[in-house]
Protein backbone atom coordinates (compact mmCIF):
# COMPACT_ATOMS: atom_id res chain seq x y z
CA UNK A 1 0.00 0.00 0.00
CA UNK A 2 1.62 3.48 -0.79
CA UNK A 3 1.32 6.72 1.01
CA UNK A 4 -1.62 7.95 -0.79
CA UNK A 5 -3.91 5.07 -0.53
CA UNK A 6 -3.11 4.75 3.60
CA UNK A 7 -3.66 7.90 3.82
CA UNK A 8 -6.95 7.56 2.32
CA UNK A 9 -7.78 4.59 4.56
CA UNK A 10 -7.15 6.32 7.67
CA UNK A 11 -8.86 9.43 6.66
CA UNK A 12 -12.30 7.04 5.87
CA UNK A 13 -12.02 5.18 9.27
CA UNK A 14 -10.58 9.04 11.43
CA UNK A 15 -13.66 8.77 13.42
CA UNK A 16 -13.61 4.71 14.60
CA UNK A 17 -9.66 5.50 15.17
CA UNK A 18 -10.05 8.44 17.15
CA UNK A 19 -13.12 7.09 18.83
CA UNK A 20 -10.92 4.36 20.00
CA UNK A 21 -8.49 6.59 21.06
CA UNK A 22 -10.90 8.65 23.22
CA UNK A 23 -12.27 6.12 24.75
CA UNK A 24 -8.88 4.57 25.91
CA UNK A 25 -7.60 8.45 27.11
CA UNK A 26 -11.09 8.50 29.25
CA UNK A 27 -9.97 5.46 30.73
CA UNK A 28 -7.55 7.81 32.90
CA UNK A 29 -10.28 9.78 35.27
CA UNK A 30 -7.99 13.14 34.97
CA UNK A 31 -9.80 13.68 31.95
CA UNK A 32 -13.54 13.84 32.81
CA UNK A 33 -12.84 15.56 36.37
CA UNK A 34 -10.81 18.90 34.75
CA UNK A 35 -12.47 19.11 31.38
CA UNK A 36 -15.87 17.51 31.91
CA UNK A 37 -18.25 17.70 28.78
CA UNK A 38 -16.81 20.47 26.86
CA UNK A 39 -13.30 18.68 27.35
CA UNK A 40 -15.26 15.69 25.94
CA UNK A 41 -16.22 17.75 22.80
CA UNK A 42 -12.79 19.62 22.38
CA UNK A 43 -11.02 16.09 22.83
CA UNK A 44 -13.30 14.18 19.93
CA UNK A 45 -12.62 17.32 17.52
CA UNK A 46 -9.12 17.34 18.75
CA UNK A 47 -8.57 13.81 17.75
CA UNK A 48 -9.91 13.83 14.25
CA UNK A 49 -7.78 16.69 13.84
CA UNK A 50 -4.94 14.59 14.61
CA UNK A 51 -6.05 12.65 12.18
CA UNK A 52 -6.63 14.81 9.33
CA UNK A 53 -2.95 15.85 9.99
CA UNK A 54 -1.86 12.61 9.55
CA UNK A 55 -3.78 11.82 5.92
CA UNK A 56 -2.44 14.95 4.86
CA UNK A 57 1.77 14.11 6.03
CA UNK A 58 1.16 10.64 4.73
CA UNK A 59 -0.06 12.49 1.62
CA UNK A 60 2.73 15.17 1.09
CA UNK A 61 6.37 14.84 2.10
CA UNK A 62 8.06 17.83 4.05
CA UNK A 63 7.64 18.34 8.09
CA UNK A 64 3.69 18.60 8.22
CA UNK A 65 3.32 16.31 10.94
CA UNK A 66 6.37 17.76 12.87
CA UNK A 67 5.31 21.56 12.69
CA UNK A 68 1.81 20.46 13.78
CA UNK A 69 2.78 18.28 16.84
CA UNK A 70 4.94 21.88 18.01
CA UNK A 71 1.66 24.01 17.38
CA UNK A 72 -0.31 22.04 19.30
CA UNK A 73 2.12 21.69 21.92
CA UNK A 74 1.98 25.61 22.48
CA UNK A 75 -1.70 25.05 22.08
CA UNK A 76 -2.67 22.79 24.69
CA UNK A 77 0.16 23.51 27.33
CA UNK A 78 -1.11 26.99 28.01
CA UNK A 79 -4.81 25.79 28.22
CA UNK A 80 -4.09 23.06 31.30
CA UNK A 81 -2.88 19.95 29.32
CA UNK A 82 0.77 18.84 29.44
CA UNK A 83 2.92 17.55 26.78
CA UNK A 84 3.26 13.67 28.31
CA UNK A 85 -0.66 14.22 27.71
CA UNK A 86 -0.59 14.95 24.09
CA UNK A 87 2.41 12.27 23.72
CA UNK A 88 0.39 9.76 24.92
CA UNK A 89 -2.39 10.71 22.65
CA UNK A 90 -0.25 10.06 19.87
CA UNK A 91 0.93 7.02 20.90
CA UNK A 92 -3.18 6.21 21.40
CA UNK A 93 -3.79 7.07 17.98
CA UNK A 94 -0.64 4.89 16.27
CA UNK A 95 -1.98 2.00 18.39
CA UNK A 96 -4.88 2.31 17.26
CA UNK A 97 -4.39 2.35 13.57
CA UNK A 98 -1.82 -0.58 13.80
CA UNK A 99 -4.89 -2.76 15.38
CA UNK A 100 -7.36 -1.28 12.19
CA UNK A 101 -5.11 -1.06 9.69
CA UNK A 102 -2.75 -3.23 7.72
CA UNK A 103 0.46 -1.95 6.42
CA UNK A 104 0.61 1.18 8.43
CA UNK A 105 4.10 1.15 9.50
CA UNK A 106 4.32 4.27 7.61
CA UNK A 107 1.44 5.82 9.74
CA UNK A 108 3.33 4.80 13.08
CA UNK A 109 6.64 5.89 12.23
CA UNK A 110 5.13 9.71 11.30
CA UNK A 111 3.44 9.67 15.10
CA UNK A 112 6.32 8.64 16.09
CA UNK A 113 8.65 11.65 14.67
CA UNK A 114 5.45 13.69 16.02
CA UNK A 115 6.10 12.44 19.39
CA UNK A 116 10.02 13.46 18.89
CA UNK A 117 8.93 16.74 18.03
CA UNK A 118 7.60 17.45 20.81
CA UNK A 119 11.13 17.53 22.70
CA UNK A 120 12.19 20.97 23.72
CA UNK A 121 14.94 22.20 21.52
CA UNK A 122 18.10 21.25 23.45
CA UNK A 123 19.67 25.06 22.50
CA UNK A 124 17.89 28.73 23.87
CA UNK A 125 15.94 29.40 26.09
CA UNK A 126 13.91 25.67 26.40
CA UNK A 127 17.44 24.02 27.39
CA UNK A 128 16.55 23.54 30.68
CA UNK A 129 12.88 22.21 30.09
CA UNK A 130 14.42 20.24 27.89
CA UNK A 131 16.97 18.66 30.52
CA UNK A 132 14.12 17.81 32.72
CA UNK A 133 12.17 16.07 29.90
CA UNK A 134 15.04 13.84 29.44
CA UNK A 135 15.71 12.61 33.01
CA UNK A 136 11.59 12.72 33.29
CA UNK A 137 11.07 9.17 34.04
CA UNK A 138 14.41 8.94 36.45
CA UNK A 139 13.09 11.94 37.83
CA UNK A 140 9.44 10.78 38.59
CA UNK A 141 10.80 7.35 39.94
CA UNK A 142 12.85 8.88 42.27
CA UNK A 143 10.59 11.38 43.16
CA UNK A 144 8.06 8.30 43.95
CA UNK A 145 10.42 6.81 46.12
CA UNK A 146 11.07 9.34 48.16
CA UNK A 147 7.60 9.25 49.27
CA UNK A 148 7.18 5.81 50.11
CA UNK A 149 5.32 4.54 53.23
CA UNK A 150 3.06 7.11 53.32
CA UNK A 151 0.24 8.30 50.67
CA UNK A 152 1.21 9.20 46.88
CA UNK A 153 0.04 9.73 43.67
CA UNK A 154 1.56 6.84 41.23
CA UNK A 155 4.76 7.58 39.52
CA UNK A 156 2.48 7.60 36.74
CA UNK A 157 1.13 10.95 38.06
CA UNK A 158 4.05 12.13 38.98
CA UNK A 159 5.80 12.15 35.77
CA UNK A 160 3.05 13.96 34.35
CA UNK A 161 3.50 16.44 37.00
CA UNK A 162 7.06 16.39 35.72
CA UNK A 163 6.32 17.27 32.74
CA UNK A 164 3.90 20.20 33.54
CA UNK A 165 7.25 21.30 35.31
CA UNK A 166 9.13 21.38 32.00
CA UNK A 167 6.26 22.76 30.08
CA UNK A 168 6.18 25.90 32.64
CA UNK A 169 9.94 26.23 32.91
CA UNK A 170 9.74 26.12 28.00
CA UNK A 171 7.04 28.94 28.39
CA UNK A 172 8.88 30.53 31.38
CA UNK A 173 5.32 30.45 33.32
CA UNK A 174 5.00 29.36 36.54
CA UNK A 175 1.64 29.11 36.14
CA UNK A 176 1.16 25.99 33.93
CA UNK A 177 2.42 23.92 36.84
CA UNK A 178 0.89 26.50 39.70
CA UNK A 179 -2.55 26.26 38.10
CA UNK A 180 -2.23 22.68 37.60
CA UNK A 181 -1.75 22.21 41.00
CA UNK A 182 -4.83 24.40 42.25
CA UNK A 183 -6.78 22.05 41.14
CA UNK A 184 -4.65 18.66 41.18
CA UNK A 185 -4.62 19.06 45.18
CA UNK A 186 -8.00 18.77 45.98
CA UNK A 187 -8.58 15.92 42.87
CA UNK A 188 -6.08 13.87 44.20
CA UNK A 189 -7.29 14.46 48.31
CA UNK A 190 -10.21 12.76 46.71
CA UNK A 191 -8.07 9.86 45.48
CA UNK A 192 -6.10 9.30 49.37
CA UNK A 193 -3.64 12.12 49.04
CA UNK A 194 -4.41 14.38 51.60
CA UNK A 195 -3.50 18.35 50.61
CA UNK A 196 -0.79 18.15 53.09
CA UNK A 197 1.15 15.86 51.79
CA UNK A 198 2.33 17.79 48.63
CA UNK A 199 4.41 20.56 50.62
CA UNK A 200 6.56 17.83 51.37
CA UNK A 201 6.21 16.24 48.70
CA UNK A 202 7.65 19.45 46.95
CA UNK A 203 10.10 19.52 49.14
CA UNK A 204 11.24 16.40 47.83
CA UNK A 205 10.99 16.82 44.35
CA UNK A 206 13.57 19.91 44.85
CA UNK A 207 15.51 17.55 46.20
CA UNK A 208 15.48 14.64 43.38
CA UNK A 209 15.98 17.61 40.71
CA UNK A 210 19.15 18.56 42.65
CA UNK A 211 20.15 15.02 42.23
CA UNK A 212 18.90 14.41 38.81
CA UNK A 213 19.74 18.07 36.50
CA UNK A 214 22.66 19.79 36.07
CA UNK A 215 22.99 22.42 38.75
CA UNK A 216 21.66 25.32 35.80
CA UNK A 217 19.07 23.22 35.36
CA UNK A 218 17.94 22.37 38.44
CA UNK A 219 18.42 26.05 39.99
CA UNK A 220 15.87 27.05 36.76
CA UNK A 221 13.30 25.03 38.37
CA UNK A 222 13.48 26.66 41.57
CA UNK A 223 11.11 29.53 40.89
CA UNK A 224 8.44 27.33 39.67
CA UNK A 225 8.75 25.10 42.95
CA UNK A 226 8.82 28.48 45.06
CA UNK A 227 5.75 29.55 43.07
CA UNK A 228 4.32 26.25 43.83
CA UNK A 229 4.99 26.68 47.29
CA UNK A 230 2.98 29.64 47.33
CA UNK A 231 -0.22 28.17 46.80
CA UNK A 232 0.37 24.85 48.44
CA UNK A 233 0.53 26.55 51.80
CA UNK A 234 -2.71 27.75 52.41
CA UNK A 235 -4.22 24.24 50.42
CA UNK A 236 -2.53 22.23 53.50
CA UNK B 1 12.06 52.37 4.90
CA UNK B 2 11.34 49.62 7.20
CA UNK B 3 8.25 49.90 9.69
CA UNK B 4 9.88 50.99 13.15
CA UNK B 5 8.77 47.73 15.54
CA UNK B 6 6.97 50.32 17.81
CA UNK B 7 4.52 51.18 15.26
CA UNK B 8 3.61 47.23 14.89
CA UNK B 9 3.51 47.43 18.73
CA UNK B 10 0.70 50.34 18.57
CA UNK B 11 -1.28 49.01 15.77
CA UNK B 12 -1.23 45.67 17.93
CA UNK B 13 -2.00 47.86 21.24
CA UNK B 14 -4.80 49.37 18.98
CA UNK B 15 -6.45 45.64 17.98
CA UNK B 16 -6.87 44.25 21.55
CA UNK B 17 -8.21 47.68 22.57
CA UNK B 18 -10.50 47.33 19.81
CA UNK B 19 -9.50 50.61 18.62
CA UNK B 20 -10.73 51.57 15.86
CA UNK B 21 -9.58 54.96 15.23
CA UNK B 22 -6.41 54.24 16.35
CA UNK B 23 -5.65 51.47 14.58
CA UNK B 24 -6.99 53.84 11.52
CA UNK B 25 -4.89 56.79 12.56
CA UNK B 26 -1.60 54.61 12.38
CA UNK B 27 -2.00 53.22 8.80
CA UNK B 28 -3.21 56.66 7.55
CA UNK B 29 0.06 57.87 9.36
CA UNK B 30 2.11 55.41 7.95
CA UNK B 31 1.09 56.83 4.34
CA UNK B 32 2.55 60.05 5.25
CA UNK B 33 -0.48 61.70 5.50
CA UNK B 34 -0.34 63.15 8.73
CA UNK B 35 3.15 63.96 8.30
CA UNK B 36 4.53 61.11 9.44
CA UNK B 37 7.44 58.96 7.59
CA UNK B 38 5.58 57.61 4.57
CA UNK B 39 5.87 53.40 4.53
CA UNK B 40 5.23 51.68 1.30
CA UNK B 41 1.57 50.18 0.96
CA UNK B 42 3.84 46.45 0.35
CA UNK B 43 5.44 47.99 3.79
CA UNK B 44 2.35 48.80 5.49
CA UNK B 45 0.43 45.49 4.33
CA UNK B 46 2.92 43.00 4.78
CA UNK B 47 5.37 44.50 7.84
CA UNK B 48 2.42 46.17 9.75
CA UNK B 49 -0.92 44.70 9.46
CA UNK B 50 0.58 41.11 8.62
CA UNK B 51 2.89 41.13 11.23
CA UNK B 52 0.82 42.36 13.59
CA UNK B 53 -1.63 39.73 12.80
CA UNK B 54 0.73 36.93 13.28
CA UNK B 55 1.15 38.66 16.56
CA UNK B 56 -1.92 38.21 17.33
CA UNK B 57 -2.10 34.22 16.62
CA UNK B 58 0.70 33.77 18.48
CA UNK B 59 -0.70 36.03 21.77
CA UNK B 60 -3.74 33.33 21.27
CA UNK B 61 -1.74 30.37 20.57
CA UNK B 62 -0.24 31.20 24.20
CA UNK B 63 -3.70 31.85 25.29
CA UNK B 64 -2.65 35.05 26.17
CA UNK B 65 -5.45 36.55 23.83
CA UNK B 66 -9.04 35.02 23.78
CA UNK B 67 -10.59 34.17 20.71
CA UNK B 68 -13.30 36.55 20.89
CA UNK B 69 -10.09 38.92 21.42
CA UNK B 70 -8.46 37.35 18.12
CA UNK B 71 -12.10 38.23 16.16
CA UNK B 72 -12.23 42.12 17.28
CA UNK B 73 -8.23 42.29 16.19
CA UNK B 74 -9.01 40.45 12.77
CA UNK B 75 -11.99 42.99 12.35
CA UNK B 76 -9.80 45.66 12.79
CA UNK B 77 -6.64 44.37 10.38
CA UNK B 78 -9.90 44.05 7.88
CA UNK B 79 -11.32 47.73 8.80
CA UNK B 80 -7.29 49.05 8.32
CA UNK B 81 -7.07 47.34 4.71
CA UNK B 82 -10.53 48.70 3.57
CA UNK B 83 -8.86 51.69 4.83
CA UNK B 84 -6.23 51.65 2.67
CA UNK B 85 -8.04 50.29 -0.61
CA UNK B 86 -9.08 53.28 -2.07
CA UNK B 87 -5.41 54.67 -1.82
CA UNK B 88 -3.95 52.15 -3.48
CA UNK B 89 -1.65 53.19 -6.20
CA UNK B 90 -2.74 51.10 -9.49
CA UNK B 91 -0.66 50.02 -12.07
CA UNK B 92 -2.62 51.33 -15.73
CA UNK B 93 -5.45 48.14 -16.25
CA UNK B 94 -4.11 45.11 -18.39
CA UNK B 95 -7.02 43.47 -18.62
CA UNK B 96 -6.67 40.27 -17.55
CA UNK B 97 -8.65 39.03 -14.62
CA UNK B 98 -8.11 36.86 -11.75
CA UNK B 99 -10.30 34.82 -9.56
CA UNK B 100 -9.35 34.28 -6.06
CA UNK B 101 -10.89 32.34 -3.47
CA UNK B 102 -9.88 30.35 -0.16
CA UNK B 103 -10.54 26.42 -1.01
CA UNK B 104 -13.82 24.91 0.96
CA UNK B 105 -13.45 24.47 4.42
CA UNK B 106 -10.86 27.72 4.45
CA UNK B 107 -11.44 30.12 6.87
CA UNK B 108 -8.26 32.03 7.32
CA UNK B 109 -8.99 34.76 4.36
CA UNK B 110 -6.66 37.32 5.17
CA UNK B 111 -3.74 36.45 3.22
CA UNK B 112 -5.54 36.05 -0.34
CA UNK B 113 -7.17 39.16 0.86
CA UNK B 114 -3.78 41.34 0.70
CA UNK B 115 -3.23 39.04 -2.53
CA UNK B 116 -5.98 40.45 -3.73
CA UNK B 117 -4.77 44.01 -2.99
CA UNK B 118 -1.51 43.14 -4.38
CA UNK B 119 -2.81 41.95 -7.65
CA UNK B 120 -5.06 45.03 -8.03
CA UNK B 121 -2.07 47.41 -7.85
CA UNK B 122 -0.64 45.19 -10.14
CA UNK B 123 -3.02 46.56 -12.77
CA UNK B 124 -4.99 42.57 -12.56
CA UNK B 125 -8.80 42.90 -12.43
CA UNK B 126 -9.69 40.66 -8.89
CA UNK B 127 -12.55 38.93 -8.49
CA UNK B 128 -12.08 38.01 -4.99
CA UNK B 129 -14.13 35.66 -3.31
CA UNK B 130 -13.00 35.36 0.45
CA UNK B 131 -13.23 31.99 2.74
CA UNK B 132 -14.49 28.71 2.38
CA UNK B 133 -15.66 28.79 -1.63
CA UNK B 134 -17.56 25.68 -2.15
CA UNK B 135 -16.01 23.71 -4.67
CA UNK B 136 -18.78 22.74 -6.86
CA UNK B 137 -19.37 26.72 -6.82
CA UNK B 138 -16.40 27.40 -7.64
CA UNK B 139 -16.12 24.98 -11.00
CA UNK B 140 -19.51 26.95 -11.85
CA UNK B 141 -18.28 30.16 -11.58
CA UNK B 142 -14.79 29.41 -13.41
CA UNK B 143 -16.48 27.20 -16.19
CA UNK B 144 -19.46 30.28 -16.74
CA UNK B 145 -17.19 32.95 -17.18
CA UNK B 146 -13.19 32.07 -17.17
CA UNK B 147 -10.74 33.64 -15.67
CA UNK B 148 -7.43 34.30 -16.96
CA UNK B 149 -6.29 32.95 -14.03
CA UNK B 150 -7.75 30.93 -10.48
CA UNK B 151 -5.69 31.48 -7.97
CA UNK B 152 -6.66 29.30 -4.38
CA UNK B 153 -5.28 29.59 -1.05
CA UNK B 154 -5.45 27.34 1.97
CA UNK B 155 -3.86 27.92 5.03
CA UNK B 156 -3.99 25.01 7.17
CA UNK B 157 -2.32 22.00 5.73
CA UNK B 158 -5.59 19.86 6.16
CA UNK B 159 -7.66 22.25 3.89
CA UNK B 160 -4.69 20.72 0.67
CA UNK B 161 -7.35 17.95 0.21
CA UNK B 162 -10.08 20.54 -0.78
CA UNK B 163 -7.45 22.46 -2.59
CA UNK B 164 -5.99 19.39 -4.57
CA UNK B 165 -10.20 18.40 -5.10
CA UNK B 166 -10.81 22.27 -6.45
CA UNK B 167 -7.44 21.76 -8.80
CA UNK B 168 -8.75 18.56 -9.91
CA UNK B 169 -12.32 19.32 -10.68
CA UNK B 170 -11.12 22.77 -12.51
CA UNK B 171 -8.44 21.09 -14.69
CA UNK B 172 -11.49 18.30 -15.02
CA UNK B 173 -13.91 21.28 -16.72
CA UNK B 174 -11.94 23.66 -18.14
CA UNK B 175 -8.62 21.36 -18.74
CA UNK B 176 -5.46 23.79 -19.24
CA UNK B 177 -7.54 27.01 -20.44
CA UNK B 178 -7.68 28.16 -16.91
CA UNK B 179 -3.83 28.42 -15.78
CA UNK B 180 -4.03 27.49 -11.77
CA UNK B 181 -1.64 29.50 -8.80
CA UNK B 182 -1.72 28.05 -5.40
CA UNK B 183 -0.34 30.05 -2.08
CA UNK B 184 -0.80 30.01 1.55
CA UNK B 185 0.67 28.92 4.70
CA UNK B 186 -0.71 25.05 4.28
CA UNK B 187 2.35 24.62 1.70
CA UNK B 188 4.83 25.52 4.20
CA UNK B 189 5.28 22.39 6.01
CA UNK B 190 4.98 20.77 2.60
CA UNK B 191 7.20 21.88 0.46
CA UNK B 192 6.59 19.18 -2.78
CA UNK B 193 3.06 19.46 -2.72
CA UNK B 194 2.94 21.96 -5.08
CA UNK B 195 5.16 20.15 -7.51
CA UNK B 196 2.76 17.38 -7.33
CA UNK B 197 -0.09 19.11 -8.49
CA UNK B 198 -0.83 20.18 -11.81
CA UNK B 199 -0.61 23.77 -11.10
CA UNK B 200 0.81 26.66 -13.07
CA UNK B 201 2.28 28.78 -10.32
CA UNK B 202 2.77 28.22 -6.88
CA UNK B 203 4.47 31.44 -5.18
CA UNK B 204 5.85 31.50 -0.93
CA UNK B 205 4.54 34.77 -0.73
CA UNK B 206 2.43 37.71 -2.26
CA UNK B 207 5.74 39.56 -3.49
CA UNK B 208 6.31 36.47 -5.42
CA UNK B 209 2.55 35.54 -6.46
CA UNK B 210 2.70 39.24 -7.86
CA UNK B 211 5.79 38.42 -9.98
CA UNK B 212 4.90 35.18 -10.97
CA UNK B 213 1.57 36.35 -12.21
CA UNK B 214 2.97 39.16 -13.96
CA UNK B 215 5.47 36.72 -16.14
CA UNK B 216 2.52 34.32 -17.26
CA UNK B 217 0.02 37.28 -17.84
CA UNK B 218 1.74 39.97 -18.56
CA UNK B 219 5.38 39.38 -19.22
Amino acid sequence: MNNQELADIIEMQGQALAEWALARMYEDPFWDARFGERGRRFSREDGLTHVRYLAEALRSSGDTIVKYARWLQTLVTSRGICTRHIDQNFARLSEAIAREVDDSAAAQELLTSARAALAYPAEGPTAHARKVQDASAAIAKAWHESLAGKPAPSRDDLETLVSYLADALAAGKSAVLVDHMKWAVPFFAQRGVPAARWREAFAGLGRVLSAHLPSDAAAATSGVLAAVEEVLQPLA
Amino acid sequence: MSPPAALIDRFVTAQLAGNRREAIRLVTDGLGEGGAQRLSFEELYLEVIQAAQYRIGELWLANEVTIAQEHLATAIAQLALSHLYPRLPRAARLGKRVVLACVEGELHERGPRIMSDFLEMGGFDVDYLGANVPTESLVKMVTGRPPDLLALSATLSFHLPALRQAVSEVRKAMGRRVPIAVGGHAFSGSPDVPRALDVDIYARDAKEMLDAVRRLLAP
